[in-house]
């Protein structure tokens, strides 16, 4: 336990909302969840973090790359936090996490009441069910744990007796990097072998912390998928209370709920779970032994499911108006937004779970994976990787690690092993289709010492991948010999202005050297 | 049931999003130096630029993402909830069309510089808010923040890059070059002083009072009587004349910095000293009035702020050097637009000191012999006759200008050299053209903390 127990002037109103929604609950289910942690932030603005922080990566203790911490903070910046939902990480003994503000004046504290109840629903189903759902994510959690507290105690050790303030963001970029990597067994090319792990901290803890990534990424893959089945619940919990409230305490409150209720993998699984029983209780017996989302959708084919959720999705429509107080721009705008999700979930998510039986989340991710690697082109003096990634986690700077950490030679962090090739990067943002490249410009120049592993000269372009023909004019060379001598042979599943992309990269890298 | 209360601090639950590599990055001047190299040829900058629309993107997408899920989950008023649509609209559309076509000719070099960028974006969200038909509050505002637009890629020591944006830089030239220039350039906003203890004191003059009572350094007191304040402020005008001439294109300094590049740089650390102290100044006008005459066939004098700017991003060398004929116009200006004799007249050469096409009209000023006899008795100068003639012109237009009584003419000559020019003869022949009036600067302004102490010690000692 962190902290002393010690006597607080606690708000009388949020002891008595806890209490009621604690009473709520065992009214409702016949029993309350035990061992759970309910963090209740005063500062918003760290509630904040945590929950971009969380949505991120996952868990609320994994360490963010330097480029999406960039990103995020712009969005914290720009008042863009979707601060609204709750925030609930479902592990055993599961953390509740809550904001501490206002929610109009004269229901305030009904409403927080109601959302204690929404997360007091999911700490008991995620405390009794048979699922290894909150136990993937329990040792998420502990490994990110155990991987922050290294981070901090090695890194600022060695930052401090180096005199190199770089180490902070080269162990941070190199952390994230390693677990987008290792979800798709990527990160093997530039992890240093056992036999080095006397020669310095700082191979050690590369050495600690993939061993540790490792363990994770296998934990992500085998999670099940449950988020139907805990959202759904809850989401059913709630709106049988809210059913049971006075009308105009329900006209007050359902607007503040707008994260809890009619979310639409709550509303979804909602419809399913409802087949289980007639009451709550009965229901929740049977919702406890559900293991993934698959076993809780079977019980439909394909064709039943569409019919039934297309008549969800028109009481949505009815109910959601709640939601927004834009009238003008209601139907032309929020509500396809609502309905897009809404679309998504149904015919993609659960559609997949029911046509193919997918259970756990790495079925899910070889669908739509976010990292996929192309192969490599081979020139006469280096290769070339090519890869597509769907996320911010890895930027440019993060590349130059992965590219680069085995290059730099002083005594610090020399090393005899070759890095990771020049690299390619497909990555899309809606519209746009971006190749990038990143190389070092002078390979045969004899290297002085860097200072740090992002001291080094380097070419990086960003091309707009595009089927126009005249798109990409290049400086012309005059010995093309050299160029003429590239293997595109290793390349796959890629589209023809991917190629054409590529060759100009190249083309261009040769040129700039 | 245990239900336990714990208040847990910062110490205990830290911010996730914290920045652990945000250590001080300092913008130096040698930095400062480089990257307006690079704006002045767009093409080192390219893959900055594409840098910058890629930036532009992902925040693009992330910021749509986050106002997606924040509509539908966050409680909003009408008026907010329809900003967001706005918003989200606005993002799509540069993901959509706007930043690729962008990149796209960014790729294919037809957006040079950061403000291409700007105005082509500009272009985009004009037309998106034809196809709307009514005014897009958030696309005048994320313009607005594309003035910030951080344009330009640097590097720590460490190597680790960040981007700064255009004024971060200039700000830098303005305070460290500005300041160390001003103590040649004799311009202040100080008209006169006056031995009465009340008003704002001038430190300088006191000291320099105290000192000469008393004839020791450091006076042992400061008495009564020593004290001076600034009485009133004055304007001043400034010529800069760029010699932009085919000779200035030369490397002479570390990495590949021009003369030109050096006059450049020195003009612009000037100006941005000024507009800062102008904006400091707060006045409903501006203290100081900024011209430049560029050397070029036809000298002529761009006052605006912004076209002044550009001509320092854009100027290239070409052709000889009239400096007698931009001399004159700039006294022309002066004379014809500023009649109150209020106004100091200071006028800043950026040279190389090879003046070589005399002035055919009639110069101001008497003939004195005095260069002509110094020229012919040193037969054995380097100097051109073309050379000659024009030293000979510049003498006798800065005798008639320092002798002048009716209003304060200075003259400030900076030569654009290294260390090594104060050995040759043209440089003592420009010494020698100067005469009394000034004496020549030799900048490097790759050596700027060098030259900060040999201003400073040359200042102090011609400033008696």
């Amino acid at each position: 336990m962190i902290g002393e127990e010690i006597e607080m002037k606690l708000d009388p109103e949020l002891l008595n909302a806890y209490n009621n929604a604690r009473k709520i609950t065992q009214d409702l289910l016949s029993t309350t969840p035990e061992d759970y942690k309910l963090f209740f932030f005063l500062d918003s603005s760290l509630y904040d973090s945590v929950l971009l922080q969380t949505q991120a990566t996952g868990s609320p203790k994994a360490i963010i790359s330097a480029n999406e911490l960039q990103l995020l903070q712009q969005l914290k910046t720009d008042d863009l936090t979707p601060n609204g939902m709750d925030l609930f990480y479902a592990s055993r003994s599961p953390r509740i996490f809550l904001p501490s503000k206002s929610y109009g004046s004269e229901f305030s504290s009904k409403v927080l009441e109601l959302k204690l109840v929404h997360s007091f629903a999911k700490a008991a189903l995620v405390e009794q069910t048979k699922s290894n759902f909150p136990d993937t994510l329990q040792q998420l959690y502990r490994n990110d744990a155990i991987i922050s507290d290294l981070f901090a105690n090695n890194v600022f050790e060695f930052a401090k007796e180096r005199n190199a303030p770089w180490i902070w963001q080269y162990f941070q970029d190199f952390t994230a990097g390693t677990r987008l990597l290792s979800l798709y067994d990527l990160d093997d090319f530039y992890i240093p072998p056992t036999s080095i792990r006397s020669a310095s901290i700082f191979y050690n803890y590369l050495l600690e912390i993939k061993e540790i990534m490792k363990k994770r990424s296998k934990a992500v893959i085998k999670a099940p998928l449950y988020d139907l089945v805990l959202n759904g619940f809850a989401e059913m919990v709630l709106d049988e209370h809210i059913g049971t409230l006075d009308e105009h305490v329900q006209k007050a409150v359902i607007p503040y709920l707008k994260g809890n209720l009619g979310q639409p993998l709550g509303v979804i699984g909602k419809r399913f779970i409802q087949e289980r029983g007639e009451n709550i209780p009965d229901m929740f017996e049977e919702v406890v032994k559900l293991k993934n989302d698959h076993e809780l959708v079977k019980i439909w084919t394909r064709g039943e499911t569409k019919e039934e959720l297309e008549k969800v999705r028109e009481n949505l429509t009815n109910r959601s108006i709640n939601w927004h107080s834009s009238r003008n721009s209601y139907w032309s705008d929020l509500w396809p937004l609502r309905a897009s999700v809404y679309d998504k979930i149904s015919s993609t998510y659960v559609g997949k779970i029911q046509r193919r039986g997918y259970k756990s989340f790495s079925e899910l991710l070889g669908d739509s994976p976010l990292v996929s690697s192309h192969g490599r082109v081979i020139l006469q003096d280096r290769e070339v990787g090519v890869f597509s990634i769907q996320e911010e986690t890895v930027a440019q700077e993060q590349l130059l690690i992965l590219r680069n950490h085995l290059q730099a030679k002083k005594d610090t962090f020399s090393t005899p092993l070759p890095g990771l090739p020049d690299v390619i990067v497909f990555k899309k943002y809606a519209g746009m289709h971006v190749a990038s490249y990143l190389g070092i410009a002078d390979k045969n120049q004899e290297q002085k010492y860097p200072l740090s592993p992002y001291d080094l000269p380097l070419i990086v372009r960003a091309i707009q991948v595009t089927r126009k023909k005249d798109a990409y004019q290049s400086d012309e060379r005059e010995d093309e010999t050299k160029i003429s001598s590239v293997n595109y042979d290793n390349l796959e599943k890629l589209t023809e202005p991917q190629h054409r992309a590529i060759r100009y990269l190249i083309r261009q890298g040769e040129v700039i050297q | 049931m245990p239900h336990r209360i714990f208040e847990l601090t910062q110490a205990h639950y830290p911010d996730p999003l914290v920045d652990y590599s945000s250590t001080e990055f300092v913008l130096e001047f040698q930095d400062a130096a480089q990257l307006l190299q690079k704006w002045r040829n767009p093409h080192l900058g390219r893959s900055s630029r594409e840098g910058t629309i890629l930036g532009l993107a992902s925040q693009a997408r992330a910021s749509s993402d986050a106002i997606k899920n924040k509509i539908l989950t966050t409680m909003l008023s009408a008026e907010l909830e329809e900003e967001y649509i706005d918003k989200l609209n606005v993002y799509k559309f540069m993901l959509d069309r706007t930043l690729p076509e962008a990149l796209e000719l960014v790729n294919l070099d037809k957006l040079l510089t950061p403000e291409d960028i700007e105005e082509f974006i500009r272009k985009h969200l004009g037309l998106m808010e034809d196809e709307y038909g009514r005014k897009l509050l958030t696309a005048t505002m994320l313009l607005d923040d594309l003035h910030e637009i951080t344009d330009i890629e640097i590097k720590d020591k460490f190597g680790r890059t960040r981007r700064v944006s255009r004024n971060d830089v200039l700000d830098v030239i303005g305070n460290i070059l500005g300041n160390i220039l001003l103590r040649q350039v004799s311009l202040w906003t100080v008209d006169d002083v006056i031995s009465r203890p009340r008003g704002r004191f001038h430190l300088k003059k006191t000291y320099r009072a105290a000192i000469m009572r008393e004839n020791s350094i450091p006076p042992s007191k400061i008495s009564h009587e020593d004290i001076r304040v600034i009485d009133k402020d004055r304007l001043g005008i400034i010529y800069f004349i760029v010699d932009m001439s085919q000779s200035m294109n030369k490397q002479v300094f570390k990495d590949g910095l021009t003369r030109l590049d050096g006059a450049l740089l020195t003009a612009l650390g000037l100006f941005y000293y000024f507009k800062l102290f102008n904006r400091r100044k707060r006045r409903e006008f501006d203290s100081f009035k900024m011209h430049i005459v560029p050397v070029t066939k036809n000298p002529y004098v761009i006052s605006d702020t912004k076209k002044f700017e550009n001509f320092l991003f854009d100027a290239e060398g070409k052709g000889k050097t009239r400096l007698v004929h931009a001399t004159n116009v700039a006294i022309k200006h002066a004379t014809e637009n500023y009649k109150d004799n209020n106004y100091d007249v200071q006028i800043v050469y950026l040279t190389d000191g090879r003046p070589n096409v005399p002035f055919d009209g009639s110069i101001p000023g008497l003939k004195s012999n005095f260069l002509k006899e110094y020229f012919k008795n040193n037969m054995d100068t380097k100097t051109p006759k073309a050379a000659q003639e024009c030293m000979i012109q510049l003498n006798q237009i800065f005798n008639y200008l320092h002798r002048g009584r009716e209003r304060n003419w200075n003259i400030s000559y900076f030569l654009m050299a290294g260390e090594s020019f104060r050995a040759t003869g043209l440089f003592k022949d420009t010494k020698e053209m100067l005469g009394s009036v000034t004496a020549p600067i030799i900048i490097d302004p790759t050596e700027i903390d060098n030259l900060g102490k040999r201003i400073l010690k040359e200042a102090i000692l011609s400033d008696r």
